[in-house]
């Protein structure tokens, strides 16, 4: 490393904690380095105890109308920048858990939830340009669920 | 050599000025936040509750380090949040109508630092921004004009109030800031160089707002507006601090990349911030003279209460 880009590795150790507490922190990359060339959703499977199944539908922005798009775009934050991807399966158990409450609406408990993500890659210019975006045929299940009794209350 | 580098720095620091353009950005700021927090509060449970989508406990693992919140203190109850929330609206009406404004804006940083650090999964680049702006607004005499009590101030003395403009200049930074870290970052992707960056984050579903025929389905016109939105945010981290009328020109090339975001994405308050944060670069004749033809038109001032130049 150049001498001149030394003190990063001092001063921002240093001060980094301090920002962070304080809430000083920011990040504005955009778009950046490059946008994503991926469209991506999350549908979360529910078993019921007694052998019956549902899904609860992620939020998908593109479905909703105008204003309620507005009002629930932290979905669309919290599914396609952190809930979705690998990095962040820390947030996949408190998910799955808020699911399980959101769908027990029956005398059957929830006794597991799978999520399941569906994505398709954009097509380069030359293929895409004036077409629809492709349908989120690829799919993976990415975490099961077993649901407890104290997840429910 | 040294004296003239001072003479500058103080001038450029520390000049008094009207604070005309900081009190309107206070008023456009207050409403925005207002905004933020009717869209906030439907979910308030499902994006900060510990029924929600990240409970208490990993939120704390989840953001690694130590972190201010107003939860840590009074507990991280339903009951805490809506109370939290409560006492933000009320701060923001505060800021919108130049009531205590610092005191407003303290309390806004601390409950939206609170917020953002529950669970800053769901935070996007507008509430980051909106936090920054709250703390510089402590610092700042922004309740000097158009705000409650300043009215009658004004009128004892003839002229505007003068106040220093370091807290000012530093608000013009962060959006200077703002501007050169997303520029940097995106001369390094690859897609931004070769012209087709738009094409693809117009094809990114969750983001769809209103439609975009044709200049989204053309190669050449993704081109252009690509390097046209580098080329626009160079101008506004650079340019943005050159005289009128060059500033007033990048500055309204902002507002057209701002809105031609605003009606194509699904991002929402963002592109409004920064495009109120622009008052903050106008100068504060030109504020006062727009103020003044607004508070005409909808019979807020009567004529003969306007400072006047040409009176004896």
């Amino acid at each position: 490393m150049p001498e001149k880009w030394k003190w990063r590795e001092v001063v921002l150790p240093t001060i980094r904690p301090l920002i962070l507490f304080t809430g000083l922190w920011q990040n504005f990359a955009v778009f950046s380095p490059n946008p994503r060339n991926i469209n991506l959703h999350l549908d979360a499977i529910v078993h019921y105890e007694d052998g019956t199944s549902g899904v609860w539908h992620y939020p998908r922005m593109e479905r909703l109308p105008l204003v309620e798009r507005t009002f629930e775009e932290r979905y669309r934050k919290y599914g396609h920048d952190h809930l979705n991807w690998d990095k962040e399966r820390q947030l996949w158990p408190d998910f799955a858990r808020f699911v399980a409450r959101r769908m027990n609406k029956y005398a059957a408990k929830p006794q597991e939830i799978i999520l399941k993500r569906y994505w398709a890659l954009i097509p380069p210019p030359e293929q895409g340009l004036g077409k629809p975006a492709p349908e989120h045929t690829n799919t993976h299940l990415f975490f099961r669920y077993k649901v407890k009794p104290e997840d429910l209350q | 050599m040294i004296e003239t580098i001072r003479a500058h720095w103080n001038t450029f620091w520390f000049k008094e000025t009207s604070p005309a353009p900081l009190c309107l950005f206070r008023i456009l700021f207050g409403i925005l936040l207002l905004c933020a927090g009717v869209l906030i509060l439907p979910e308030t449970i499902t994006w900060f509750g510990d029924k929600g989508l990240l409970s208490w406990n990993a939120a704390q693992a989840y953001t690694g380090t130590a972190r201010f919140s107003l939860l840590n203190i009074f507990g991280a109850s339903d009951a805490v949040l809506y109370v939290l929330l409560t006492i933000y609206m009320i701060a923001s009406l505060g800021l919108c109508l130049g009531f205590k404004p610092r005191i407003c804006a303290a309390v806004v940083f601390l409950i939206l630092t609170t917020l953002h650090h529950r669970n800053p999964a769901v935070m996007n680049s507008g509430d980051t921004l909106m936090r920054i702006f709250a703390f510089m607004l402590i610092f700042a005499p922004s309740g000097a004009m158009y705000a409650i009590g300043s009215r009658k101030k004004a009128s004892a003395g003839s002229e505007s109030p003068k106040v220093q403009r370091w807290a000012q200049r530093l608000m013009q930074f962060q959006i200077t800031a703002v501007y050169a870290q997303t520029l940097l970052g995106k001369l390094d992707g690859e897609m931004w160089r070769n012209g087709t960056a738009l094409y693809y984050s117009s094809r990114l579903e969750e983001l769809y707002r209103l439609p975009v025929p044709i200049l989204f389905d053309n190669i050449y016109t993704i081109k252009l507006f690509t390097w046209g939105t580098l080329f626009a945010e160079a101008l506004l981290c650079t340019l943005i601090w050159s005289k009128p009328p060059l500033r007033y020109y990048v500055l309204g090339l902002g507002v057209l990349l701002h809105l031609g975001i605003e009606w194509s994405m699904n991002i929402p308050l963002f592109e409004w911030l920064m495009i109120c944060s622009f008052v903050l670069f106008i100068e504060p004749n030109h504020v006062e003279a727009a103020v003044n033809r607004i508070s005409r038109l909808f019979g807020w001032k009567k004529k003969q209460e306007e400072p006047s130049a040409s009176m004896p």
